[in-house]
């Protein structure tokens, strides 16, 4: 059975995790598409990471506002530092992380502090206030177009490689990963989307019981009764 | 006889949240086996960015999630649909309840739940999805068993949302009578539909295989580690009593944002070799864990109802409990029997003292009398009855009674 889990941030890392950890136990092909490879530490060797902060770094829309931004704090921000004080109560430096915080806390929460875009695909040279106000003009506009982005950033140079039809199964896992979900949904109907695994469709250390899709005396069973109760 | 039902909550055993919803489960388990068809919907809570990207994760879950949500058979029976409720941190009750409402909504393409009953849990959600989503004619039955209920009826756009959501069901189930109160002191004209029906506790099967543990040598701590369930102040009791008995465990099991703490203290204390910290257990599997121990130790300021401190008693486990109100309500008839009990406090030498009156009155201890006391309350066959008659309409528990110096509206 070959499954592929996107999971963009890592804000349902626990849930994900002991996904990952009972696909692989089935025997299942797993793949994990994120933008957080560095938030899956000691994953079973067999899951194979797909990394899309690197997929989406290298879209040309990226490259523009990266460029846009660091010219913004050539100009605004170097004239500005030079003239301007900051606004009191402002600090141009970003909020300290408290001590023995976890690496992602509070980041994905807000679906924009430590993802893949602005601030770290946009990359970060000293600011000043000026600096600072260009780069959260950049980051209101790549806001708004992340989702499209990933979506063509995974279509451009994720998916392709990973051969969609051949997935039984597609694991929408967070919700910076559904509109990706979607149109995988929409360019492949015959490939089912779920945002929950069933376990009881698994079996233990052989391999799946039965191909997701595909249909067994469980299923029947389950078709059965489900048909009984929508009538 | 009720033939289908549908019970919506924002909490139940996970993967990513073994121990969430447990009761909620035992509720569903309980009545199982008496309804042709049950179906558990769990809104499972994903945070979601506000601005475009939200709007955009939004648009693109109305368009499958129909699709991508489906109900799973589950082992013992249920149905089970798992359906991400696209929510934002730190809003409002009542913005928040509505949120969970559009997602489930998008979820079923708008089709009502086509079951006879429909239980929501927590008014706010899970209520408010219940009255929203069940089919015309249905009867709605709606359990209150949350610890943040105060923190709701503060916030005035939530009072009146759960007056309506209250309004528009045919009974509130309060899981205790501390919670009825708390629920009536602000909407006191619902005491007709306000009822107390406690959580269920499985005590069917046999207790501890060794029988009731001879010295309270290994001690227990299960639930959040949150400062209202008191972890660190247990650790402070457990290093004060162990300088007397050196011999003295104690294990932890749970999670939550006081973990760091709990750690540094176990260190600074030197408990390393002492104290073991596990990770949350399926419900499932919380029996075992506690009929390996000899002592379970509950120093919460604050439950609802208090579920851990029953079940132990049904594995055959002593307890020390804070005498929070829910617990004198729930553990009031087997102080003496089961455990012993202490003030809510900061003060972890009022737990030390109360663990060596428990150790001193030991033998005195009568685990199966007060199981057997427990059961006839709490375990699943009654409060199956107390259910099953809510789900009929032909309630056997008695609907509040008026308070002195007011009548019922």
């Amino acid at each position: 059975m070959n499954v592929l889990i996107i999971a963009v941030t890592a804000s349902r890392r626990v849930g994900v995790a002991s996904d990952l950890d009972a696909l692989t136990a089935s025997g299942a092909n797993v793949t994990l598409l994120t933008s957080r490879v560095d938030a899956w530490p000691g994953l079973d060797p067999r899951v194979r990471v797909v990394d899309l902060a690197e997929a989406e770094g290298r879209m040309p829309l990226v490259s523009l506002l990266r460029r846009a931004s660091a010219a913004a704090r050539g100009l605004l921000g170097g004239r500005r530092a030079a003239t301007v004080p900051p606004r009191p109560g402002r600090s141009p430096e970003p909020a300290p992380v408290p001590a023995g915080a976890p690496a992602d806390q509070g980041q994905d929460r807000d679906g924009t502090v430590g993802s893949p875009g602005p601030s770290r695909a946009m990359g970060s040279g000293r600011p000043g206030p000026g600096a600072s106000r260009s780069r959260e003009l950049a980051r209101r506009v790549y806001r708004g177009v992340r989702p499209w982005l990933l979506w063509r950033a995974a279509r451009r140079s994720v998916l392709p490689a990973l051969d969609i039809d051949s997935m039984d199964l597609v694991l929408v896992a967070d919700a910076q990963a559904v509109p990706i979900g979607w149109h995988v949904a929409r360019t492949h109907p015959h490939t089912e989307v779920v945002f929950a695994l069933d376990r009881a469709r698994l079996a233990p250390g052989n391999g799946p019981r039965m191909p997701y899709g595909g249909r067994g005396p469980r299923d029947e069973a389950v078709a059965e009764r489900g048909e009984e109760w929508r009538s | 006889m009720v033939d289908t039902l549908t019970v919506v909550t924002p909490w139940f055993p996970s993967p990513a949240k073994p121990p969430q919803g447990s009761f909620v489960q035992a509720a569903v388990r309980a009545v199982a086996g008496e309804i042709g068809r049950v179906e558990v919907v769990h809104t499972d809570e994903w945070i979601t960015p506000a601005g475009p990207t939200g709007r955009a994760v939004e648009s693109s879950y109305r368009r499958y999630a129909a699709r991508a949500v489906r109900p799973r058979l589950q082992d013992d029976g249920t149905w089970l649909s798992r359906v991400p409720a696209l929510v934002r941190p730190r809003r409002r009750w009542d913005v928040h309840s509505r949120t969970v409402s559009r997602s489930l909504a998008a979820a079923r393409a708008g089709r009502p739940f086509e079951s006879a009953v429909v239980h929501g849990h927590v008014v706010l959600p899970g209520g408010l999805v219940a009255v929203e989503h069940a089919a015309a004619g249905a009867r709605v039955v709606v359990t209150e068993h949350a610890s943040f209920l105060a923190d709701v009826l503060v916030e005035p756009r939530a009072r009146d949302l759960y007056d309506e959501v209250v309004d528009r069901a045919a009974a509130l189930l309060c899981v205790s009578a501390v919670l009825r109160d708390q629920v009536l002191e602000v909407f006191p004209h619902h005491r007709a539909k306000v009822h107390v029906v406690p959580n269920p506790v499985e005590m069917a099967g046999p207790p501890r295989p060794d029988g009731p543990p001879a010295v309270p040598r290994r001690w227990l701590f299960v639930g959040s580690l949150i400062e209202r369930k008191g972890p660190v102040r247990l650790l402070e009791a457990f290093a004060a009593s162990r300088r007397e008995e050196p011999d003295l465990e104690l294990t932890l099991l749970g999670a939550g944002p006081q973990r760091p703490d709990v750690l540094a203290r176990v260190r600074a204390l030197g408990l390393d070799h002492a104290v073991h910290l596990l990770d949350p257990v399926a419900p499932a599997e919380v029996p075992q864990v506690m009929a390996r121990h000899d002592l379970l130790v509950h120093p919460s300021h604050h439950e609802t109802f208090g579920m851990t401190p029953v079940e132990a008693v049904a594995v055959g486990t002593p307890v020390l409990v804070a005498r929070y109100p829910a617990a004198v309500e729930v553990l009031g008839a087997i102080d003496g029997l089961g455990g012993g009990t202490f003030p809510v406090t900061e003060d972890p030498s009022v737990i030390t003292a109360a663990y060596r009156r428990l150790r001193d009155g030991w033998d005195r201890l009568d685990l199966p009398r007060a199981r057997s006391v427990l059961a006839r309350r709490f375990g699943s066959p009654a409060v199956a009855t107390a259910l099953l008659s809510q789900y009929t309409g032909s309630p056997e528990t008695p609907a509040a009674p008026p308070r002195e110096g007011q009548g019922a509206s």
